[in-house]
């Protein structure tokens, strides 16, 4: 698996932990698919970030978090923390 | 330096202003605030250390040119910058506009937009914020006329102070303005003097919470900008110096855990939150968690800010007994910030108060009425009574006051009262009046714009009359979710109504449209679509109806409340039309909640109130 299919399916991981119900949307995620189009609430979606923090032991800047768009933006954010 | 004891000051008797709060306690040294930063490292700083803090960030703020009364936009989200921020702007006679930062994933330009209303509404004329949101907010200052200054909070004691003194304040100064939480096109300010502020701190401190001396632990992860973190967590422990943990918001939001972990590791004897933390937190703990948690010491949690699940509560005692949590925790409140904070508790360690009632005769007549064995039953979380010298009323549609066991508007007065909203006086009249003209009573009360009645003084809200949709403790207003939705491609525009329901844990959001003659395929899923991606929210469901199905008044304006009733009841769109959450399932939820919480709260029910008759 390329590291940025490792980083969506911890993504995806990640989403399926705070919201079971987005199951049947996880497969049609691309890299230009944007984060608010899969419809998690505001609160699931930071849960998600939290899950994501908690997995690479890493904390993303709330600066940082604000410019993150698409999902490929988050699978280049998750590449730069990989140690 | 010398350790004052607490029991040796005076806090037996309310001060004139939270700067008093904070003064008589600023020789205590071994009780204070401890905030966790985002790492989770605690700092501690003593009532002394807090008050000094204050009194520097105070200097350092007319340091920068301003003069009392003027208005200082705060944008922090360390609670460590937030607090020491505010306290210095109060002390300095200043009036901070607490303001919510921005959140994750974009849309940075629609946070922009709504920092500029809030900011020029309020006229401030410094931006303080952090280093890592400086470059976002250095984008709104050129957009406000009366800005002439962003400074980060890093630097800001660093910097150029006034000589002082600091100013002696009255209880008639404005402290605060706190703006209404949610989207809206208008925000307004609430105006809340240090006269509201003693007399609603004091009720909370002593009769809400009955604070003790050194020996409560309060924490708190809630938003430092809205009223329940800051007046609660902020202000109200001043008057008995009790010990705060503050948490990061984000970081519960993050990980929900680090709400009742926290409690467990600094001994935790109080905290608050609005429901859907409760079902989180009953959600996310881990076998390990509830092995190695003590919940021993917690004497209330309260619940407020969004309507109270009385099944969420109930889960929540289940889920924790085992870790020495007792079952009178929960404790149900009921407030906002017109009315400084809160305007009524449940009484602390009393198990849930739950009343249920004749589902026909309240839908019908709104009459509380018992229900017999075999009808519907729908149950209500009482809120508790108002605090002493405080008035909760219900007012029919001609604004008289009812009697007990009849459901009208929620209406408040007394002393914590605020002055109304800033520089809006149209919006002030509106809410902020006496019961009838011309009989003589001069009294202000506010139209809280809630729905609910009196049951043995206790208060139970049963619905918003301003519409207002509330998801995850934040309010919405349906507007703006019927304005995203009435541009999409095949909706009749105008005919869009939004409301909530009430889910399994929570308050779910529910859109229901008309549509055109040949609405595309996939319209339900790009209405949820562009709710989601315009407004960062999720739809429980979406229902499709042709053309003049909505209900409306004879004028054509649509009615929110009637739709939301019919689609409960299953009856939208006229015959044939069944929809998620209707009839059946109601039916269902309402018949299951009243059994099993007859067999948990009935006993708790007959001690706080007698069955209504």
């Amino acid at each position: 698996m390329s590291p940025n299919m490792e980083a969506m399916e911890l993504i995806k991981a990640a989403i399926t932990a705070v919201d079971t119900s987005k199951a049947s949307k996880l497969a049609s995620i691309k890299p230009e698919t944007e984060i608010r189009d899969l419809g998690l609430d505001s609160v699931a979606t930071m849960e998600m970030v939290g899950y994501l923090e908690e997995k690479l032991d890493v904390q993303f800047s709330d600066e940082v978090m604000v410019r993150i768009n698409t999902f490929g933006d988050l699978v280049a954010l998750i590449e730069k923390n990989r140690i | 330096m010398s350790t004052v004891d607490p029991s040796a000051v005076d806090l037996s008797r309310a001060p004139a202003t939270v700067v008093d709060a904070l003064r008589r306690i600023s020789g205590i040294e071994d009780h204070g605030y401890t905030f966790l930063d985002n790492a989770n490292k605690p700092t501690f700083f003593s009532y002394a250390a807090l008050w000094r803090a204050a009194e520097t960030r105070g200097l350092a703020l007319l340091g920068h040119g301003l003069t009392r009364g003027d208005r200082v936009a705060m944008v922090l989200s360390q609670p460590q910058d937030f607090v020491i921020t505010f306290l210095g702007a109060l002390l300095a006679g200043l009036v901070p506009v607490p303001m919510f930062p921005p959140l994750s994933f974009g849309k940075l330009d629609a946070y922009a937009d709504s920092a500029v209303t809030i900011i020029e509404v309020a006229g401030a004329k410094l931006i303080v914020t952090d280093k890592a949101l400086s470059s976002i907010l250095w984008q709104v200052v050129p957009r406000v006329p009366t800005l002439k200054d962003l400074v980060v909070v890093e630097n800001l004691d660093l910097g150029k102070k006034s000589p002082g003194p600091l100013p002696t304040l009255t209880a008639d100064d404005l402290a605060f303005l706190q703006f209404t939480s949610g989207s809206t096109s208008a925000p307004k300010g609430v105006m809340v003097t240090h006269k509201s502020l003693v007399a609603n701190c004091w009720a909370i401190a002593t009769e809400g919470m009955g604070l003790e001396l050194g020996s409560d632990v309060a924490v708190s992860w809630l938003p430092l900008y809205h009223d329940m973190g800051l007046i609660g967590f902020v202000i109200t422990p001043l008057f008995k110096a009790t010990d705060v943990v503050f948490i990061p918001t984000l970081s519960f939001v993050k990980r929900p855990n680090i709400w009742l972990q926290t409690m467990h590791e600094f001994k935790g004897t109080l905290s608050f939150g609005p429901n859907f933390a409760f079902a989180l937190a009953t959600k996310r703990a881990s076998e390990k968690d509830l092995a190695t948690w003590d919940l021993s010491r917690v004497r209330l949690i309260g619940c407020g800010a969004e309507p109270i699940n009385a099944n969420v509560m109930l889960e929540f005692v289940d889920r924790f007994a085992g870790c020495g949590l007792k079952p009178g925790v929960p404790m149900p409140a009921y407030g906002m910030a017109e009315a400084t904070l809160a305007m009524s508790f449940a009484p602390v360690g009393s198990e849930l108060p739950v009343l249920l009632l004749d589902a026909e005769a309240f839908r019908g007549e709104g009459r509380v009425v018992n229900p017999d064995d075999d009808a519907l039953a729908l149950s209500f979380v009482g809120c508790g009574k108002p605090f002493k010298d405080h008035r909760i009323g219900i007012l029919d549609t001609d604004g008289k006051l009812l009697g007990e066991d009849r459901e009208g508007e929620i209406a408040f007065a007394g002393p914590s009262l605020t002055e109304g909203y800033w520089k809006n006086e149209a919006a002030t009249n509106e809410v902020y009046r006496p019961l009838s003209e011309g009989d003589g009573d001069t009294t202000v009360w506010l139209r809280t714009g809630d729905l609910g009645f009196l049951h043995e003084g206790n208060v139970f809200i049963t619905g918003r009359s301003k519409d207002l949709i509330i998801l995850n403790g934040r309010n919405h207003h349906p507007q703006s979710i019927e304005w995203s939705v009435a541009e999409i491609d095949g909706v009749r525009k105008g005919n869009v109504v939004a409301f909530s329901r009430p889910g399994k844990e929570s308050e779910e959001l529910v859109v229901v449209a008309e549509t055109r003659a040949d609405p595309p395929a996939d319209l339900k899923e790009a209405i949820a679509l562009a709710v989601a991606d315009r407004l960062s929210l999720k739809v429980a469901d979406v229902v499709l109806l042709g053309a003049g199905q909505l209900p409306k008044t004879s004028s054509g304006k649509l009615q929110r409340r009637k739709t939301r009733e019919q689609y409960l009841a299953g009856e939208l769109g006229g015959e044939g039309v069944r929809t998620l959450g209707a009839t059946g399932e109601k039916l269902t939820v309402a018949r299951h909640l009243a059994r099993s919480l007859f067999g948990r709260a009935t006993h708790a029910a007959s001690k706080v109130f007698n069955r209504p008759s």
